[in-house]
């Protein structure tokens, strides 16, 4: 019995909703409003979720250096290696990005800092090692400076001629050898 | 081999072509070098990175270094931790303490350049570093024994107690 009451009574009450509703609103009526939504729902702003952190993880925060850097050309100071390097290419003065010209000999310390390939988009140990011996070869000279220090850091200000342990401190010019990947 | 000279030989002007070709595209070439280079390049895990960094620069990325201008590490250092005066002197080198990096990270280094780059007889049986020690060696106040003198006494003991090799006194600082 109750149930059939209950029954009767929610039948009643929406018959009484539904036909309040018909006749205070019109078919065209609704269209007319559901159109207006859609049409301007475009026009305000999205819910206010931070992005910025999921942008960060795919796309690392580039340097000045790094977003004109190349990696096809290694005598030219934006070839991607170069990124802290302060002195003349080896590579512009008879010998390569890891070797000394002829005449010429490597230091055994060096600049180590980290330089980003934007081919593999992998970053890397780069050892700025001195060619030393003779008076500087004076051609390409560049003065990239990420990651670099003030002289109050020696080991990272890349201004030092390392041609410590060398037989001559005279030097030359600087190359750019790959250590290895950094992780 | 001998078919592409022949053939400059004979086209002289195709081997001036050739050459002019190679100028245009050696630093091109060279940089394609560089690339098989870089995939051939070994990983270096958070601890040696960090060596690189903050060392490797003096020492040498493969701890060789001009002994008489930089101290050698690469089968030598560990030789410092057999005694505690030495343990001390490492302990208290300025530019571990103060070398941007966190405890932890501190620790890691040391006992990468300890007990593996330089692994020795000495090293062995000693205790490796924790986040604990570098904390309280960097609370430390720094010796006012002048470093040069700190590292003489120390190496000299190491070769009387533990036998350490006198190539340790190949460092001279001017």
């Amino acid at each position: 019995m109750a149930q059939k009451f209950d029954g009767r009574l929610f039948e009643g009450w929406s018959e009484k909703l539904t036909r309040r509703l018909a006749s205070g609103t019109s078919r065209r009526g609704v269209l007319s409003r559901v159109g207006l939504a859609l049409a301007a729902a475009p026009a305000f702003p999205l819910l206010p979720i931070d992005r910025s952190r999921a942008h960060a993880a795919t796309t690392p925060r580039l340097t000045e250096f790094q977003k004109n850097a190349q990696v096809t050309d290694d005598t030219r100071c934006n070839y991607w290696r170069y990124c802290a390097i302060d002195g003349s290419l080896c590579s512009c003065c008879g010998g390569g990005v890891h070797s000394c010209p002829p005449g010429t000999q490597p230091s055994l310390t060096s600049w180590v800092g980290t330089c980003y390939n934007p081919a593999d988009k992998r970053s890397y140990l780069i050892a700025y090692r001195d060619c030393c011996g003779t008076s500087s070869c004076r051609q390409c000279h560049c003065d990239n400076t990420d990651g670099a220090l003030p002289t109050y850091r020696p080991q990272a200000n890349n201004e030092i001629i390392w041609c410590f342990g060398t037989s001559s401190m005279a030097y030359h010019c600087s190359t750019a050898a790959l250590v290895g990947v950094a992780e | 081999m001998t078919a592409p000279w022949r053939a400059v030989k004979r086209f002289p002007i195709a081997g001036m072509l050739a050459g002019l070709l190679c100028v245009a595209a050696c630093p091109v070439a060279r940089a394609a070098d560089n690339s098989v280079v870089e995939q051939r390049a070994v990983t270096f895990n958070h601890a040696q990175t960090n060596y690189m960094l903050h060392c490797g620069g003096c020492h040498g990325t493969l701890g060789l270094s001009p002994p008489h201008s930089v101290p050698l590490l690469r089968g030598q250092a560990g030789w410092l931790v057999c005694d505690p005066q030495g343990r001390a002197y490492v302990d208290g080198l300025p530019n571990v303490t103060r070398a941007s990096l966190s405890d932890a990270d501190l620790a890691d280094v040391l006992n990468f350049v300890i007990f593996t780059l330089g692994a020795s007889p000495g090293s062995a049986h000693a205790a490796p570093f924790t986040a604990r020690e570098v904390s309280a060696m960097r609370a430390a106040p720094e010796s006012t024994v002048p470093l040069h003198l700190r590292r003489q006494q120390a190496v000299e003991r190491i070769i009387k107690v533990c036998g350490a090799p006198k190539s340790l006194l190949d460092y001279k600082p001017m």
